[in-house]
């Protein structure tokens, strides 16, 4: 009778450490596929490195005539990048035409906080992360006041509060002080940035209007020094030139 | 460049450039030059700005009656240039080099670097070079 128990037990012991055994190895492997996951998420969301147009686009509006408002019409006409673009006098560029740059642009990601640095231009563009929301009356800026959040892969951008004297890109597209712009941006893989533009101003344009413009990382480049103002010969032509 | 007889050409022309400049491209450092055509001029370094906005080769080519021509060469920023191969030393007063570029529209001794041969037989562009972003302009 002894034996027969001993065996009994013996059964139970194994089982029951078989099915520790189960249970250990399935929480570890819950435990890699969660890593692995936070993981996939963490490079997604992991925008650092310094990143260059992949095709300068001097328009950004994709094709045909752009839905400009009458004034903005002749605005645009007017607009000449040889003689009155505001950056010839080394002023910022200004959102959109910071992500629009023939120059790399380096994203940092902090707490609270993604900014983003471009070669050619004196001022960083802060996007805060925090949950705040954009001020009623908000003080403009050439980079905007900008809020993001992310959603899945993609981060979301909220810009308002812009200074109208900059151009909407190289060409001379104008804007008005109305401008929203909203931005998708998504690291479509290790090596490819891409952020789809929602240009929303009602004040220069008579239809809302979208524009995508896509990055290559550049693992070997740094952003270096690149001071305008220090041998501009074309500030003269500039109307924003300060008087020396 | 020839111009012909016609009283209109030339006022054709400048309003033609005019017209197309800012359509060809939009950079105020490419639509004022023929971005079409290469001008290559050899001379001798009398100063290398190296400096942003841009740099410039300013360089005395000795024309074919022997008289020499003060061309002034733009190229890109510091930054670009430096990803290209050139630094604050690479040239300097006295050196001969061989400048290939878009010379300006009006007929100036002024030109963009589309690619330099150095005295030491390298050959370096204006910024750098990808497939979808030729070198030269801002």
């Amino acid at each position: 009778m002894q034996s027969r128990s001993a065996f009994w037990i013996a059964m139970v012991v194994a089982v029951g450490a078989l099915l520790a055994l189960w249970r250990v190895e399935a929480t570890r492997a819950q435990e890699r596929a969660d890593a692995a996951k936070a993981q996939a998420t963490a490079s997604a969301h992991d925008l650092s490195g310094v990143w260059y147009v992949h095709k300068f686009q001097p328009t950004m509006y994709p094709g045909g005539e752009p839905p400009l408002q009458p004034w903005a019409k002749i605005q645009a006409k007017a607009n000449n990048p040889e003689t009155n673009d505001p950056h010839l006098s080394c002023l910022p560029h200004g959102m959109p035409m910071f992500m629009y740059s023939r120059q790399p642009m380096e994203y940092f990601q902090i707490p609270g906080r993604i900014v983003v640095h471009v070669e050619d231009d004196p001022v960083l563009r802060e996007i805060y992360m925090d949950g705040r929301q954009h001020p009623k009356d908000p003080d403009p800026t050439y980079n905007g006041h900008s809020i993001g959040h992310w959603e899945g892969d993609t981060l979301v951008v909220d810009t308002i509060g812009l200074k109208p004297n900059t151009w909407a890109d190289h060409n001379g597209l104008p804007h008005s002080d109305a401008l929203h712009v909203m931005e998708r941006i998504h690291r479509v893989n290790h090596d490819t940035l891409e952020d789809d533009f929602t240009i929303d101003d009602p004040k220069a344009y008579t239809k809302i209007w979208t524009a995508t413009q896509t990055y290559d990382l550049k693992p070997d480049w740094e952003i270096l020094e690149n001071v305008c103002e220090e041998n501009n010969k074309y500030r003269e032509r500039s109307p924003t030139a300060p008087a020396r | 460049m020839a111009v012909t007889r016609n009283r209109l050409a030339l006022p054709g022309l400048l309003l033609f450039c005019l017209l197309i400049a800012p359509v060809i491209d939009a950079h105020h450092s490419v639509a004022q030059f023929d971005m079409v055509h290469i001008t290559t001029v050899s001379g001798t370094v009398t100063q290398f700005e190296w400096s942003n906005p841009h740099s410039y080769i300013y360089l005395d080519v000795k024309g074919d009656n022997g008289r020499v021509v003060k061309w002034l060469t733009e190229m890109r920023s510091v930054p670009n240039l430096s990803r290209a191969g050139w630094n604050h030393s690479t040239l300097k007063p006295g050196d001969t080099i061989i400048a290939h570029g878009h010379r300006a529209k009006d007929g100036r001794a002024f030109m963009v670097i589309d690619r330099v041969e150095l005295p030491d037989g390298r050959v370096l562009t204006n910024g750098p070079e990808t497939l979808s972003q030729p070198a030269g302009g801002r």
